[in-house]
């Protein structure tokens, strides 16, 4: 058995560096093994490997069977902040103008109430609002739309003149291209006098959710 | 005086079906970004889509 002890190993010795890989320890030794691509002398970090496991470097991604996988889910969860006051008979675009939290960062355009993402692949959304029984509301809808169309809805409703209160949900799963791609959330009520109507704030009544589950 | 009371001021005979999804020819919307309610579509078969001057019009 034999040792060999070095700082870099170059694995491939073809004419085009990046078509070459190097093992080696970084210029001053800090307890990792460092893998790149390129020839020894300029190697560009890929990965290393450490004590406590691997970690890829910035931008660098890590796939399972042509899945990326990624640590850390990209998130998000909004509120409004204030009663929303809607006419009777018009689709309203709610405004989340409240971040609960946001992971990496929040993808809300406050200009036009939507949310793009910016990684493609599906996510799953989540809706709900709370129609105040300020005046006689008979008949609720919500929506989750991506571009301009209608993804899923929630639906509830009475006769005219007899008055429903209350939370009304709808969730969906959808892909988006990461790039101009959006979706919003809208509502619909009706008032048994066309009085307009209600939409309660707080974190519990009228908020929004996503989560991004892969791209495949 | 909101965008439906004004639509439905001019033309009595509408009703909220009309403005139902799905089933309505006339969706209104508005998109909460400070100009207020507007008309996304206007599908109606017998009745012409009210000009901005009819609208302002109706008190």
């Amino acid at each position: 058995m034999s040792t060999v002890k070095s700082k870099k190993l170059q694995v491939g010795t073809d004419a085009t560096s990046s078509n070459n890989f190097t093992i080696y320890q970084p210029a001053t030794p800090d307890g990792t093994l460092r893998i790149g691509v390129g020839n020894a002398e300029n190697p560009t970090e890929v990965a290393q490997f450490h004590s406590s496991g691997i970690t890829m470097a910035s931008g660098k991604t890590m796939t399972v069977s042509g899945q990326e996988l990624i640590a850390s889910p990209i998130m998000e969860r909004r509120y409004i902040s204030s009663t929303a006051s809607i006419s009777h008979a018009t689709t309203t675009v709610l405004d989340f103008a409240t971040e609960d939290f946001a992971n990496p960062s929040s993808i809300y355009d406050f200009a036009t109430n939507a949310f793009t993402p910016t990684r493609a692949g599906y996510y799953e959304i989540y809706f709900q609002a709370m129609l105040n029984n300020t005046n006689t509301p008979y008949r609720f809808m919500t929506y989750i739309f991506r571009n301009s169309g209608s993804l899923s809805r929630g639906y509830i409703s009475t006769a005219s003149g007899t008055e429903i209160f209350g939370i009304v949900s709808t969730t969906a799963i959808a892909y988006f291209n990461g790039s101009t791609d959006t979706f919003d959330f809208r509502v619909l009520a009706y008032d048994s006098s066309s009085n307009s109507l209600e939409i309660m704030s707080s974190t519990n009544s009228t908020y929004m959710q996503y989560k991004y589950l892969g791209d495949f | 005086m909101s965008l439906f009371n004004k639509i439905t001021t001019l033309y009595t005979e509408l009703t909220d079906e009309d403005f139902a999804p799905d089933t309505g020819t006339i969706m209104l919307q508005n998109d909460s970004d400070g100009k207020g309610d507007y008309i996304k579509e206007w599908n109606h078969p017998t009745l012409a889509k009210p000009t901005q001057e009819q609208l302002d019009g109706v008190q």
